[in-house]
């Protein structure tokens, strides 16, 4: 056996020297009996194999799918969250994009609904619409939806504890912990209570308020929102929800009480205080303006007015200040009426009859005058006359029963008091010479005594030189009469136009 | 700053939301206080250096085991299971809601709180009897939330432990 050994020695060095390769041949065969080795081989040249294969022919992809469909199965089977939490950022993009398509056939229609309809608010929009060149149902929308995000939560999904809150500075806040507690609890309630699917609470109202939920899979995200907000501000809360999942999700994952590294969120939640405040403002100042306007024209009106009526009320002033035989002593103003007081001369026109010429009220002028005679030319020559002509018209010459002549001289008063009066300038007159007759006698006698007593008394007054054309005759018969008043002459002065 | 989320648990009347009361606002409402659903509170609390918030989930108490609100449970960091001293009903109750919520939230801190200890006299339940089923579990406080007695020291106890699960 020894000897045996010694043989075995020699022949497998003598095989060493004459095939040296065998070393290497042990080391292949060992290599490939080992399958980690072998998969070490495998996995250096399986990517570009693969690159390979599938750029020859589709042989690969047919052979691989239902190993790869039924991985996929098995996985979702184990746990439906891992994929779901792997889509979700995925699964909002595309939702939203189909929504939005939604939408904007709904504003499309929205937009012939409207078109139809004239009020001065549309007329408004349209205007915008142009000036904006968006779509008139854009702007329909965004002007009757008026509303403000007032705070925003980020919630631990499981916890309900507050990662990071913002708020809008006019917003009145309770201590954010408690509510974003409160939040996830009413969450719970409304899941527990009417096994509502997880998630299912997305929108709270109370009055004014409305409280809009996003859930994610380990967050959530609630804007608190005052007024009625677009539907569109779902998807900025939703776009935020994603973006923080996305950045976050090793945090979240980790989250234990800590909220420290959610700091970096407020960047985000701050974008999502969104809000659009009512036009009104604009429309309080607008009235402002048409009221200032009004107010401005109205001020205008009356001023112009008191011009005018003080301007026509001097020019009248000063007309009955130009009056002869007028003195205006005082003008006085007394709760929008004026009181004249001063002279008047009774030969004077009343100033009262002038009011009209000037447009100015009879009420509202009151007069009080005191009578005197003015020293006027025109006036005095106005009073001789007056006392000439009722002298003259005083005068009776008489005659006898059935006579018609008579003594001259009784006419000297008469001759001269009309030569006087004929001198007075300004004055066109005659005298007309009235005869009379009573009614003894015959109708025809009498008719020709009454004429002839005329005649004698004009052809007498010639004869002391009065101009015959001065003067008229006319006759009558008095019926009633049987005095002395009856046979005679009486006088008148005629002015031009009696 | 750091935030932990405290279940408060226990059977019906056993005075859970007037530990809570007393310890958010140290002040005892005479009244008897009926909780529905759930209602929460808050105290910002230091320990050491730490400065962080209690958040206080006060569950409604239910008298069947199988009321219990699950959900409200989620993402907690502990609880306080309340007994009511003069009612032994209520120690069975905690037994019962103990293994409910272990099951639910696996460890978690913990405490008992042997409740209304000022009306000792009429307790139906003794400290050895409490000790005996959880001392192992969980540390019991004798409190009341109307003398305030050892209300602060049992929170105080609770949340040091589930400050040092977060920083072992």
């Amino acid at each position: 056996m020894k000897a045996g050994n010694g043989d075995d020695r020699d022949f497998t060095e003598l095989r060493d020297l004459l095939f040296p390769e065998r070393a290497q041949l042990d080391e292949i065969g060992e290599h490939i009996r080992n399958r980690a080795r072998r998969a070490g081989d495998v996995s250096e040249v399986l990517p570009e194999a693969i690159v390979l294969r599938a750029g020859q022919d589709s042989s690969l992809r047919t052979a691989l799918a239902p190993t790869l469909v039924e991985a996929l199965r098995a996985s979702v089977r184990k746990d439906p969250s891992l994929l779901a939490d792997a889509l979700f950022p995925m699964i909002g993009a595309a939702v939203r994009r189909a929504v939005a398509a939604a939408l904007a056939d709904m504003t499309d229609s929205l937009n012939k609904i409207v078109e139809s309809s004239l009020s001065v608010r549309s007329v408004q929009w349209r205007f915008e619409a142009l000036r904006t060149g968006k779509s008139f149902g854009e702007i329909a929308l965004t002007r009757s939806l008026l509303y403000r995000v007032e705070q925003v939560f980020l919630i631990h999904a499981d916890s309900g504890l507050l990662l990071q809150h913002a708020m809008s500075p006019a917003a009145a806040v309770k201590d954010p912990d408690m509510v974003s507690g409160m939040l996830t609890a009413i969450q719970d309630f409304v899941h527990d209570s009417f096994g509502a699917a997880e998630n299912a609470l997305e929108m709270l109202r109370v009055g004014e308020f409305s409280v809009w939920v996003q859930h994610g899979p380990r967050a959530i995200l609630a804007g608190v929102v005052r007024g009625t907000a677009p539907p569109g501000l779902n998807t900025v809360f939703a776009t935020a929800l994603e973006t923080i999942q996305r950045d976050f999700a090793v945090e979240l994952a980790k989250f234990d009480g800590d909220a420290a590294p959610f700091g970096a969120t407020q960047s985000i939640l701050d974008k999502c205080l969104l809000g659009q405040s009512p036009p009104e403002r604009r429309k309080s100042y607008a009235w402002l303006y048409v009221l200032g306007v009004v107010l401005l024209l109205l001020i205008g009106f009356f001023a112009v007015r008191n011009i005018q009526e003080r301007r026509r009320w001097n020019s009248y002033l000063s007309t009955v200040e130009e009056q002869p035989g007028i003195k205006v002593t005082k003008v006085e103003r007394q709760g929008g009426r004026y009181l004249i007081s001063g002279l008047r001369d009774p030969l004077a026109p009343d100033p009262a009859q002038l009011l009209p010429a000037y447009h100015i009220a009879p009420n509202r002028v009151a007069f009080r005058w005191e009578s005197y005679l003015s020293l006027v030319p025109s006036f005095a020559a106005e009073r001789e006359f007056m006392r000439l002509k009722d002298a003259l018209d005083r005068q009776v010459i008489l005659f006898a029963e059935g006579q018609s002549s008579l003594n001259p001289q009784s006419l000297l008063p008469v001759a001269e008091q009309f030569r006087r009066i004929l001198a007075i300038p300004d004055k066109t007159l005659t005298l007309e010479l009235a005869g009379h007759a009573d009614r003894l006698g015959t109708e025809p006698t009498n008719q020709r005594l009454a004429e002839d007593r005329a005649k004698v008394v004009k052809a007498t007054l010639v004869d002391f030189g009065i101009d015959p054309a001065k003067m008229t005759t006319r006759s009558s018969v008095i019926q009633t009469s049987t005095s002395m008043l009856g046979r005679s002459v009486t006088f008148q002065v005629l002015t031009s136009g009696q | 700053m750091l935030q932990k989320k405290i279940c408060m648990l226990g059977a019906y009347g056993v005075g859970k939301t007037s530990l809570v009361r007393r310890f958010v606002e140290s002040m005892f409402d005479e009244k008897y206080h009926t909780t529905l659903g759930v209602k929460i509170d808050k105290r910002v609390m230091e320990i050491g250096d730490t400065r962080f918030t209690l958040v206080l989930w006060d569950l409604a108490g239910d008298d069947e085991v199988e009321q219990v609100n699950l959900s409200h449970l989620r993402g907690a960091s502990g609880y306080i299971l309340v007994v009511d001293g003069c009612r032994k009903s209520t120690l069975d109750r905690a037994v019962l809601l103990k293994e409910r919520v272990d099951q639910a939230l696996g460890p978690v801190s913990a405490v008992l709180a042997l409740n209304k200890c000022d009306i000792q006299d009429q307790w139906a339940v003794t400290p050895a009897m409490v000790e005996e089923l959880f001392a192992h579990h969980m540390p019991v406080f004798v409190t009341s939330a109307k003398t305030g007695h050892a209300v602060e020291e049992m929170f105080q106890a609770l949340a040091t432990q589930t400050l040092g699960e977060t920083t072992s």
